[in-house]
């Protein structure tokens, strides 16, 4: 009887553990909405998902219907200040997926890359666009935006918008070409090309918006993945025959240097070194001095030592030591012609003889 | 004069030397330039950075007093070509007793 009820508690208690663990575990793979949190994430536009047109040019001349980001504008105006103006900007993204405001700051960012080919402008001048800054460049038809950051280097400008990104889809299509167009855009060409032809024009939109859906991230860091997948494609595939730049490369030899004799010859350089330096002339050294900005200049032993008063000195020096190293060298010489001749070396000697 | 002498033959041995090598790795050159065309740079740069730290050698050297100096060429360039003479002739033997064993006729 007791081993029974054992055996029934052991059970309970083996039941407890078990959906305790179990709780636990889908307490912590449960998705928990409320942690959601807003990342920024890019859309960059070009060609028919981006268009712009000018509505005056110049005199007046309006630029006749939209054009797809990339594409420049043909223009053969002639003057030193041709100013564009009433830009208008309109952009199609296929979806904007969980969009919400900014915690802080700007609810979406808008760059803009103009283009121009073929401006001219009087000598030391870079052909670039410029940007007149005027009283009404806020007015974004309406829309409440900021315009700032005019970059003339790459010829960008950035508009921020705050918009009521929640009352925009989350889903689909967003107002197909929305158009947060401005009649304030003013670009001045300093241009002084007689009558040729030139471009100008927008080249892409870079869109940054606040977004809740991690799909956009994830889309994003595909995008970013395929690039990569996309480089190594074209680097495999590349079929550029290999130039390998020898010209550089010191010979060792009488022939033209390669990349395999350059590595091996390397002791054979050194001993030709070795052999230049023993029997040539020294330079002398320069070193240079730090904070002072001059360079010590160290002259060689032989102007020193080895010449003027010294000389007689350093010869019988030099002269002993000499005599001493050709004599035990002579004997080492003597022994080898000797075992060469009485053929008494063996194939382990180092230097091989007969 | 007689160190400048020692050193030119010295450096006639050694070009002939290198000549050597480079007949022999001509081929594996061709396969080195054709598979790695890239590596040449990097052994361009090996071989710079070499040559620049002997760059302070000659002064180095010329610390030895100039006697000393040629009787270190005299030995090097006498020992280079005893090596050469005896490791020739060495082979030379070797490849005639190849030679005899070749029985064509």
């Amino acid at each position: 009887m007791e081993r029974k009820s054992k055996k029934i508690w052991k059970n309970w208690a083996l039941f407890f553990v078990l959906s305790l663990c179990c709780s636990v575990l889908f307490s912590i793979t449960r998705v928990n909405p409320a942690q959601a949190v807003a990342k920024q994430t890019q859309v960059s536009l070009t060609g028919t998902n981006a268009q712009w047109f000018f509505t005056d040019a110049g005199g007046g001349a309006p630029q006749g219907g939209w054009t797809n980001a990339g594409v420049g504008w043909s223009r053969t105006i002639n003057n030193e200040m041709v100013y564009y103006q009433n830009l208008q900007l309109r952009w199609l993204i296929d979806a904007m997926p969980g969009a919400t405001d900014a915690p802080s700051g700007h609810d979406m960012q808008v760059i803009v890359w103009f283009k121009h080919d073929g401006l001219t402008t009087p000598a030391g001048q870079h052909p670039r666009l410029l940007w007149v800054d005027n009283d009404n460049l806020n007015a974004c038809a309406g829309t409440p935006c900021t315009i700032s950051n005019y970059t003339p280097d790459t010829n960008t400008i950035t508009i921020y918008f705050d918009l009521d990104m929640g009352s925009l889809p989350s889903t689909g299509w967003i107002n197909p070409y929305s158009q947060y167009s401005t009649d304030t855009f003013m670009i001045l060409s300093n241009n002084q090309n007689n009558n040729a032809p030139y471009t100008i024009g927008v080249d892409r939109i870079q869109i940054t918006y606040w977004t809740t859906d991690d799909t956009a991230t994830i889309q994003n860091g595909l995008e970013q993945v395929n690039n990569s997948v996309n480089e190594v494609n074209d680097f495999l595939r590349d079929d550029t025959p290999p130039n390998a730049d020898t010209n550089n490369l010191p010979s060792v030899g009488l022939l033209p240097a390669g990349p395999l004799d350059s590595l091996l010859g390397l002791p054979l350089t050194l001993m030709t070194n070795i052999s230049t330096a023993l029997g040539g002339s020294c330079t002398g050294l320069n070193v240079p001095l730090p904070y002072v900005n001059k360079n010590l200049p160290i002259p060689c032993f032989d102007s020193i030592f080895y010449s003027g008063d010294f000389a007689p000195l350093a010869t019988i020096i030099g002269g002993s030591a000499s005599a001493i190293i050709l004599y035990y060298w002579l004997k080492h010489l003597y022994k080898k012609v000797d075992r060469a001749i009485s053929m008494e070396t063996t194939d382990e000697d180092t230097w091989g003889v007969l | 004069m007689i160190g400048q002498l020692l050193s030119g033959l010295f450096n006639l041995i050694m070009t002939l030397a290198g000549t050597i090598l480079q007949i022999i790795l001509l081929p594996l050159n061709a396969l080195f330039n054709g598979v790695f065309p890239d590596l040449t740079t990097w052994i361009n740069n090996v071989v710079s950075g070499f040559n620049s730290i002997l760059s302070g050698l000659p002064y180095a050297i010329s610390i030895i007093p100039p006697i000393i100096r040629s009787t270190i060429l005299i030995i090097l360039t006498t020992e280079l070509a005893l090596m050469l003479i005896l490791r020739s002739t060495k082979l030379t033997a070797k490849l005639w007793k190849i030679i005899q064993k070749i029985k064509i006729w």
